[in-house]
């Protein structure tokens, strides 16, 4: 019994030894400037806007949804508020439009899947590329550099910590991240919000016949998501400074990657917001890892997808396992 | 085996946990009979047919078949089990009541799955061989029609063609005219007797009795898993046959209930819908009224109507006496009405999340304030349901994954009655689980029942019905059959209903 524990408590944790084990690997291999407390703050903080975008992303997944559309829906918003900007708005107004934008673009796709009902792989792919046709009418492929106040405060004030015997630079950006990332926390456990999020994605049709509005339910996750989806694009916009059409390539695809390396499951069934958290810091930490030791950075795509496959077998074992017992089925009854 | 022999079964035993699902069946089916099989809910069929297609491998016995395809078959072999592939190549096909067909390909595509006409698909080839299929059976399908657009009838009538098409010794039929009507049923008919007259066995499963007498030689009845008898079907009439198929000594006993019936709680008025037509009952405070009928009668989804979770087209349902629109299941919960669904798994419960986040879904807007919901009260909620249903658990956090089919059954009864419904529909309410669990559900029952609470019980089980009910409604063909008194009780009269008497 006490043996079987120790092994789901492995099972469990699994990706946090795999943490752990890349933080020695790189630690040797770098000679130790990997472990120096500045180079660790600055891994969370290259990483900090993507953090926040998976919070978003977790409860869309968690739900049994998928969203392709994130990346552009970051360039969208990043664009806009670089156009406010440029016309000397406000930087409250600026910000109170990028929310506003993100739970439009997030609630849009939600009534399109709760109407049409399909898994939203294709709305979303859609959606995804109306935004990037809609990013550069926009932009016309201009970048916008005119952020400051609130915006560089959020992005790129540093204040100094004394740590140990040193000093270090401590980005503003982590605390955000870290308050978002609790927020989500909070709504996915402790909010009846949350249990829905769970159940949704563990059994839509149970669902319904529970007496809940499922439709209603897929909006609101992905109006919850527009709204740290937004987050993340006002401190992609703080850190660096500029805006484009091209801010949020791709970051749909890093974020669903880290989110699922952690432990999330895509089409729902499983994960917390931990799993999220610990998946995009692996992420980071091969990333930041790898440059460290100067490797070509198309190895560190081929690197990055044989982890990912690492990851969704292990994955695959853990859940063969749990279908095995599954498995164990009633007598038929009936003709 | 002798020579007229196409196949037969020896002391066939197959056991679940808990259940003995055939109990030493033997059987022969000739070269050229029409074998019609017929057995109450849970008697057997199913896991029959199983053993036959090798889709099931029986604890005890053997079959005996004779390898090879075609009409030069080769002498008798015997196995202790069939595989699905060695089925097919001993020519026995079946025809499930669910479909197999590729939707997105044409009829003749599906005819011809698996059989090669050269090696390339070859759409005239393949036509050709449905048309000539078609023809020679009055069958007016086009060849080419994608089969999604075809209607259920058609895909079955195409199930059958493709069934045919691979000329096979032995050709079961499971419920084949569920989704047929008339003239498509005297086209099955028609197929039936010219296999026949090519030698072929047919066995027939059917829960209409009239199909029955139509077209088989000889009938077998199952019951309790156990071969009862094998008669001439001329030799017989349906009243002898429906007493061999109830035959069953009502051996449980059920808890004795106290409680008087009181003032109606829920009213159906020829409600239509889900395919299920003109349905009128009422069931009262106070009682247990039992749903009875056939596996696909439509009693599941007549209820899902009445739910609100399936769309009504016609009718109404009154909630204590008022037309109640109910287009939702949050209409119908607001009303009062709680479903117990058929399926736990699929339809009843989150298997992934814990005991007891499953307790408290229902209630979930009630026990939080501001959307933070009591984690206090749930917990406290939680622990009493485990505590009144006795589940048998480690923890309220365990998974309801790794419970046992009783234990999950009372976690989603717990859901269910946690929102406090004054009227509770159970569909299935004891399916797959064990005696002990059984009767902690019945005596729940009883217990809401002196609460004053309105029941709805829909159930295949002939014991239970008649066991816990205090009036029955029968089913029959996606309609109302009949409504049974206490005083009418018995497996006969429900028998009689349900089989379209």
């Amino acid at each position: 019994m006490k043996g079987k524990n120790i092994r789901a408590i492995i099972r469990d944790h699994i990706m946090y030894l795999v943490l752990l084990a890349l933080v020695a690997m790189f630690t040797v291999a770098t000679g130790g400037t990997f472990l120096k407390p500045q180079n660790v703050i600055n891994v969370v903080n290259q990483n900090v806007y993507l953090l926040v975008v998976g919070v978003g992303i977790t409860f869309i997944m968690l739900s049994g949804g998928l969203d392709l559309s994130i990346g552009y829906q970051i360039s969208t918003i990043a664009v806009v508020m670089g156009i406010l900007s440029r016309d000397g708005a406000p930087t409250a107004a600026i910000m109170a439009a990028g929310f506003a934008l993100g739970i439009c673009l997030g609630t849009l796709n939600g009534l399109i899947y709760a109407r049409l009902k399909v898994f939203p792989f294709m709305i979303t792919l859609a959606i995804q590329y109306i935004l990037n046709g809609v990013t550069y009418l926009l932009s016309n492929s201009k970048t916008f550099r005119t952020f400051d106040g609130a915006f560089k405060f959020l992005g790129g004030y540093t204040f100094a910590l004394k740590l140990g015997g040193g000093s270090v630079n401590f980005p503003f950006g982590i605390i955000v991240m870290a308050a978002a990332i609790l927020a989500g926390a909070f709504i996915l456990n402790k909010t009846y919000f949350g249990r829905h999020i769970y159940a949704m994605g563990s059994n839509p049709e149970a669902v319904v016949l529970s007496g809940v509005n499922l439709a209603k339910m897929r909006v609101f996750v992905f109006a919850l998501a527009g709204v740290f989806v937004s987050l993340g694009a006002i401190l992609a916009a703080g850190r660096i400074g500029a805006t484009s059409s091209g801010t949020g390539i791709g970051a749909e695809f890093t974020v669903m990657a880290g989110a699922m390396l952690g432990g999330v499951k895509m089409g729902g069934g499983g994960g917390k917001m931990n799993n999220m958290v610990v998946g995009m810091l692996i992420i980071g930490l091969l990333n930041n890892g790898m440059n460290l030791m100067n490797l070509n950075q198309y190895w560190q795509y081929v690197a990055m997808g044989i982890v990912l496959l690492l990851a969704i077998s292990l994955d695959t074992l853990q859940t063969e396992s749990a279908d095995k017992r599954a498995k164990q089925v009633p007598p038929p009854t009936g003709a | 085996m002798d020579d007229h022999q196409a196949l037969s079964l020896r002391h066939i035993t197959k056991r679940y946990p808990g259940v003995v699902a055939l109990d030493d069946v033997s059987l022969d089916f000739a070269k050229g009979e029409v074998h019609a099989i017929v057995g109450e809910n849970g008697a057997g069929k199913s896991t029959f047919i199983k053993v036959i297609t090798g889709a099931v491998r029986p604890d005890a016995g053997s079959v005996a078949v004779r390898p090879g395809t075609g009409a030069d078959a080769s002498p008798a072999a015997e196995y202790p089990a069939m595989t699905p592939a060695l089925a097919r190549s001993c020519g026995i096909e079946c025809i499930y009541q669910e479909f197999n067909l590729v939707d997105c390909l044409s009829a003749a595509e599906n005819i011809c799955f698996g059989t090669r006409l050269g090696a390339l698909v070859d759409q005239n080839a393949m036509n050709q061989v449905a048309r000539g299929l078609f023809d020679e059976f009055g069958i007016d399908i086009d060849p080419s029609a994608i089969v999604r657009d075809l209607s259920s009838a058609q895909k079955q009538i195409v199930e059958i063609a493709k069934a045919v098409s691979k000329k096979p010794r032995v050709l079961i039929l499971d419920e084949p005219t569920a989704s047929l009507t008339v003239s498509e049923i005297s086209i099955l008919f028609g197929i039936v007797e010219r296999m026949k007259k090519q030698g072929a066995t047919l066995i027939y499963i059917s829960h209409r009795l009239e199909e029955i007498f139509a077209v088989s030689d000889r009938v077998s009845v199952l019951r309790d898993g156990r071969l009862i008898t094998t008669l001439r079907t001329g030799d017989c009439d349906r009243q002898t046959l429906i007493k061999h198929m109830v035959g069953r000594e009502l051996s449980e006993t059920y808890p004795a209930r106290t409680s008087t019936p009181g003032a109606l709680a829920l009213e159906l008025k020829r409600l239509s819908g889900n395919g299920v037509r003109d349905i009128s009952f009422g069931a009262r405070r106070g009682e247990i009224l039992g749903v009875a009928g056939l596996v696909g009668a439509g009693r599941s989804e007549i209820m899902k109507v009445v739910f609100g979770a399936e769309r009504r087209q016609w009718g109404e349902v009154l909630v204590n006496g008022v037309a109640s629109a109910i287009l939702s299941p949050s209409d119908a919960m607001r009303l009062g009405i709680s479903l117990i669904p058929e399926d736990r798994k699929t339809e009843g419960c989150f298997l992934m999340d814990s005991i007891r986040s499953n307790i408290v879904y229902n209630i979930l807007k009630k026990i939080s304030g501001f959307f933070v919901v009591d984690q206090k009260k749930e917990a406290a909620i939680a622990r009493d349901y485990i505590d009144r249903m006795r589940i048998k658990t480690p923890s309220p956090e365990t998974k309801v994954l790794t419970l046992s089919g009783g234990n999950q059954q009372k976690v989603v009864v717990a859901k269910a009655l946690a929102s406090e419904s004054d009227i509770i529909i159970f569909d299935e309410p004891t399916r797959g689980i064990d005696v002990g669990a059984k009767h902690e559900i019945y005596e729940l029952m009883n217990e809401l029942c002196s609460e004053g609470k309105c029941i709805v019980m829909v159930t295949s089980d002939m014991e239970e019905l008649l066991g816990m009910s205090d009036r029955i409604v029968v089913f029959a063909e996606r309609t109302l059959a009949g409504e049974l008194g206490r005083e009418q009780f018995s497996q006969e009269a429900v028998l009689e209903l349900a089989s379209g008497g």
